[in-house]
């Protein structure tokens, strides 16, 4: 046996064995119920192997295997597990399906989908007139959740039988409807398609030249003018989470903001987009962009409705929690803020990787900062320094700001100019993002060790640098970036407490 | 959903999938499923139980009607969830079928092992289908399961996947609408209504457009379904223009494609095929070939569904042409207790007016008589070939029963519709009918009107006018005038003699 061989028998088994640890009680019954009143061999031997994984659910699927004992061939075995696989996936599936997902549109979508294999199995038995009544259910509901292709499957059972018997008018009029499904299939299929070479050739980098910029907005408008064609809800989905994208890519966040509340509203009022999970996540994108564009208060807001939307027990919750600590934090609710960090740290997931504690140890050191707690936040940020030193991106840029701010704070001049040469270092290896904002930072605050740590009169010898980051682009301030607190910001704060 | 539905659907029941449904229930002890298996006892005892009967021994005279309507439902569900539980080609018999309702069945297991977050085991079955959908060229399903994938991998960012998904889907769509624009074509040329009408110069020559566009299709997209409807459109056309070189060289085209591929080597497939060679068999008046085939579809169609019906039809017609009449009365018996038989109006005229025909061939005159006036509102509605036939047979009847002092009348009405009747085209009935006016006219001298119109029965003997054996002139109107005549010839020699 090759060591491929043994690796696919385990990691079946596991599949198996994740799917029979699934089952609840009444799954369970029906399993043993289906086999237990038959008397063919092959059958009693899944319900053995059944029995065995259930009884050694903890077990490894190595030793499971080994307790089964099967003394036949290995693709008999293989067989074996796969029937099994099958009858339990059968028997879940054709059950009642209303209690199987929480989101009516996943639910209208597998029920639909059963109404195919109905319709199927009804009209291959003649059964015509029941299985025309079982395809007009399931056509409306495609039609209401657009699930075109689906609605092409029954319709297309119809005009196969209908025609034989009916021809003229009914067979035109199926070709009519099933063509208009076509149509709209070939416009979701394109735009997905579109938004996905958008998002992952175009936006997926970094630095994109004025050139791709220009291709990527020409894909936008040809988005837009499928859109505009098949005004579906569905269409419209991926139209305006491509336009989201592209207006925040370009720092055009009040069109990249219009566009994420047309998107919450899209989500919110069809049900063919509506779930739980995808308002959750259209709020949490504007929620995101919301922050970029300095509304923080609309952050906030949207931050909490994502949040009001995903499973507390999952890991988009915590993930939400971070915008929502931002923009809290940013609209200036530091006791609300407060609450966020210690509602992150008993989350369930929060535990689960140390980069996901040094990032909330970095947002509860910036709230201890602006609440004037210096030395709980430089405990904070040191608490995590391994984690901070090796990432490699804008994180450890956030960190290394953060403890050179708290040095000025407390008057630790010899160490912020050890700490700043480490830093210019540290950016320099750095690859993969603007540098322009953090060079100008640097070198603000070498002119700060140098004018004998005079803020005052930094600002007096390099006011251009100072307008400039209100006013250039590549300079302005990214909320969402490496600095949670505008460092030009507080250094005019310092300023006015002086 | 009326009860009839739900008897029509127990009765298609196996041994095997009645136990399935009765261990589910016995292992329910709730009253609402206890209810349901009561039902479901009910039915399968009393196979003709009507609406009343369920009301008075379920409901004890307190009936609700939204609860009755809930009680079947349930119970249909229960009964296709649980038919569905079987493996596919326990469930039925085509392998072109099963896989059908396999791939559907993958389309359920992959979304519902997606949404329970069982990816690996979800990704399994979506290769699966998307196996099933290239084998049996089904790409609609296909595309259905790469889109799931698509906004998985989406979701996760796997970059290089979501491209070669894009080329799949794009492939996949071109399939389907290449599938669909076939289909329509086929439609659109009368594929489905070629059993009941012949079309006019104009539509056949649009016809001929329309199999060159199939077969640019067909070599666009090489699926093995675009082939088949090309090849049936273009046996359609030669039929039409009577082109029984073509006929015969694309029906053996058809039913290699149709050996060779699994996506359309089914038994209807098979079978209508068969047919389709029947007719050309029955066109060249080779009976006995004919009947061989015909034998072999209906061993392939399922015996209670329409194209069994329609096979029944051709039979009919093999032996009747064959002079075998006791055999054409137990084909009329079988096919007036098909269950399909009542679903189309036409079949009780057009099996009465075979019935007739039969009555006729045996000398029944008089029950020949009684047998077409009682259908002869119907038929006077819809003035199609069969009527026309019917007036005719009727004409002769009136001759055979010595009431040929009506025919005049009767040719005078009958001339006044000819404007009305549709798709039949005219030209051979216009010279029959010369003749039988002239028949009136002579007194019904057969030799002399023989002679005096040679020219006319000479054009009887040419296509377009000759007469075929497929169509609704059972007798032909040359070989009944042929019988006249000989017996007129007798006659007068007898006369002579005495």
């Amino acid at each position: 046996m090759l060591l491929s061989d043994v690796f696919c028998h385990f990691y079946f088994m596991d599949d198996l064995k994740g799917l029979i640890k699934s089952l609840n009680k009444r799954e369970v019954d029906l399993v043993r119920l289906i086999y237990g009143r038959n008397v063919n061999n092959e059958e009693r031997l899944r319900l053995e192997l059944f029995d065995l994984i259930r009884s050694n659910i903890k077990q490894p699927g190595s030793d499971i295997i080994r307790l089964f004992g099967y003394k036949g061939s290995k693709s008999a075995f293989s067989h074996l597990k796969t029937r099994l696989r099958n009858d339990i996936l059968n028997i879940i599936l054709f059950q009642e399906s209303n209690k199987k997902f929480r989101s009516p549109m996943f639910s209208a979508s597998f029920e639909t989908k059963k109404k195919m294999a109905f319709a199927e199995l009804l009209y291959r038995r003649g059964l015509v007139e029941i299985g025309d009544d079982i395809i007009q259910e399931g056509v409306l509901m495609s039609e209401k959740y657009e699930f075109y292709a689906e609605r092409y499957i029954l319709l297309d059972f119809q005009r196969v039988t209908h025609g034989i018997t009916k021809g003229g008018s009914v067979i035109d009029w199926f070709n009519k409807e099933i063509g208009n499904s076509i149509k709209v299939i070939e416009a979701n299929s394109k735009v997905v398609s579109l938004f996905y070479s958008f998002t992952i050739r175009y936006l997926g980098k970094k630095n994109l030249s004025k050139e791709k910029l220009e291709e990527a907005y020409l894909i936008l408008l040809e988005m837009k003018s499928i859109y505009t064609s098949h005004p579906n809800p569905r269409i419209g989905f991926w139209f305006h989470r491509a336009a989201l994208s592209y207006y925040s890519y370009i720092l055009e966040y009040s069109s990249a903001i219009s566009h994420g509340k047309i998107l919450v509203e899209l989500t919110e009022s069809n049900p063919s987009l509506y779930s739980p999970v995808n308002l959750a996540g259209a709020s949490k994108d504007l929620a995101e962009i919301c922050i970029s564009g300095r509304q923080f208060e609309l952050a906030v807001s949207y931050s909490l409705k994502a949040l009001n939307l995903f499973n507390p027990q999952l890991n988009n919750f915590l993930l939400t929690l971070e915008n929502y600590f931002q923009a809290c934090f940013l609209f200036g609710d530091f006791t609300k803020a407060n609450d966020v960090i210690q509602r992150a740290r008993i989350h369930p997931r929060f535990q689960i990787n140390k980069v996901n504690i040094a990032k909330w140890d970095y947002f509860h050191a910036c709230l201890c900062f602006r609440n004037g707690e210096f030395k709980m936040a430089l405990e904070l940020l040191n608490r995590n320094h391994s984690i901070f030193i090796h990432d490699k991106g804008e994180f450890q840029l956030g960190y290394r700001l953060m403890i050179l701010m708290v040095y000025v704070e407390q008057f630790r001049f010899d160490e912020l100019e050890f700490e700043l040469d480490s830093f210019r270092k540290s950016v320099s290896k750095l690859k993969g993002f603007k540098k322009d904002r953090i060079k100008l930072i640097i070198k603000i605050l070498n002119k700060f060790v140098g004018y004998g740590f005079n803020f005052e009169l930094v600002i007096n010898k390099n006011r251009v640098i100072f307008d400039s980051v209100l006013i250039d682009q590549n300079l302005l301030w990214q909320p969402l970036g490496f600095e949670l607190i505008n460092f030009f910001d507080w250094i005019y704060l310092k300023i006015d407490e002086n | 959903m009326k009860i009839e539905n739900l008897q029509e659907l127990v009765s298609t029941l196996s041994k095997q999938e009645i136990r399935i449904i009765s261990n589910f229930y016995k292992s329910n002890k709730s009253s609402d499923y206890l209810k349901r298996y009561k039902l479901f006892c009910y039915i399968l005892k009393n196979e003709r139980c009507t609406k009343g009967d369920i009301i008075r021994d379920f409901y004890y005279g307190l009936y609700s009607s939204s609860a009755y309507s809930h009680l079947l439902n349930r119970l249909l569900r229960d009964i296709l969830g649980l038919v569905l539980v079987q493996d596919s080609e326990k469930i039925v018999r085509s392998k072109n079928f099963s896989a059908s309702l396999d791939l559907k069945k993958s389309l359920l297991y992959s979304e519902f092992l997606y949404r329970r977050g069982h990816t690996s085991l979800g990704d399994y079955f979506i290769d699966q289908g998307l196996g099933i959908s290239q084998t049996f060229e089904l790409p609609i399903e296909g595309l259905v399961l790469i889109e799931l994938k698509r906004v998985r991998y989406g979701t996760i960012g796997r970059k290089n996947e979501i491209s070669s998904l894009k080329f799949k889907s794009e492939k996949l769509l071109e399939e389907s609408i290449g599938l669909v624009r076939s289909l329509s074509l086929y439609n659109d040329f009368g594929g489905y209504n070629r059993n009941q009408f012949k079309l006019s110069d104009e539509d056949i020559s649009y016809g001929l457009n329309v199999i060159k566009e199939l077969e640019e299709i067909y070599k666009r997209v090489s699926l093995a379904k675009n082939g088949f409807w090309y090849y049936r459109s273009a046996i359609f056309y030669s039929l039409q223009v009577e082109d029984y070189r073509s006929l015969d060289y694309y029906s053996k085209c058809l039913l290699k494609l149709t050996l060779e591929n699994p996506s359309i080597n089914s038994p209807v497939n098979v079978a209508g095929l068969n047919l389709e060679i029947s007719e050309i068999y029955l066109l060249t008046k080779d009976y006995n070939s004919a009947k061989e085939n015909i034998q072999i579809a209906l061993s392939l169609f399922n015996p209670k569904l329409s194209n069994y019906l329609i096979a029944l039809n051709y039979l009919f017609l093999t032996n009747f042409h064959l002079g075998q009449f006791e055999e054409c009365f137990k084909i009329y018996e079988q096919a007036i207790l098909h269950p399909k038989f009542k679903e189309k109006k036409d079949n009780v005229s057009i099996w009465n007016y075979y019935k007739t025909c039969l009555y006729f061939k045996k000398g029944l005159f008089k029950e020949a008589l009684n047998s077409l006036n009682q259908d002869a509102n119907a038929l006077a509605l819809n003035k199609s070939e069969l009527f026309v036939f019917s007036r005719i047979l009727y004409l002769f009847l009136l001759f055979e029963t010595n009431k040929s002092i009506l025919w005049s009348y009767e040719l005078a009405s009958f001339r006044k519709t000819f404007p009305s009747i549709k798709n039949y085209k005219i030209d051979r009935l216009k010279i029959v009918f010369f003749i039988l006016n002239k028949l009136d006219k002579e007194d019904f001298d057969f030799p002399y009107v023989e002679a005096r119109e040679s020219e006319k029965f000479e054009k009887l003997q040419v296509i377009p006018n000759i007469w075929k054996p497929l169509g609704f002139e059972l007798i032909s109107f040359e070989f009944w005038f042929k019988e006249k005549t000989l017996a007129f010839n007798k006659t007068s020699k007898q006369k002579r003699k005495k």
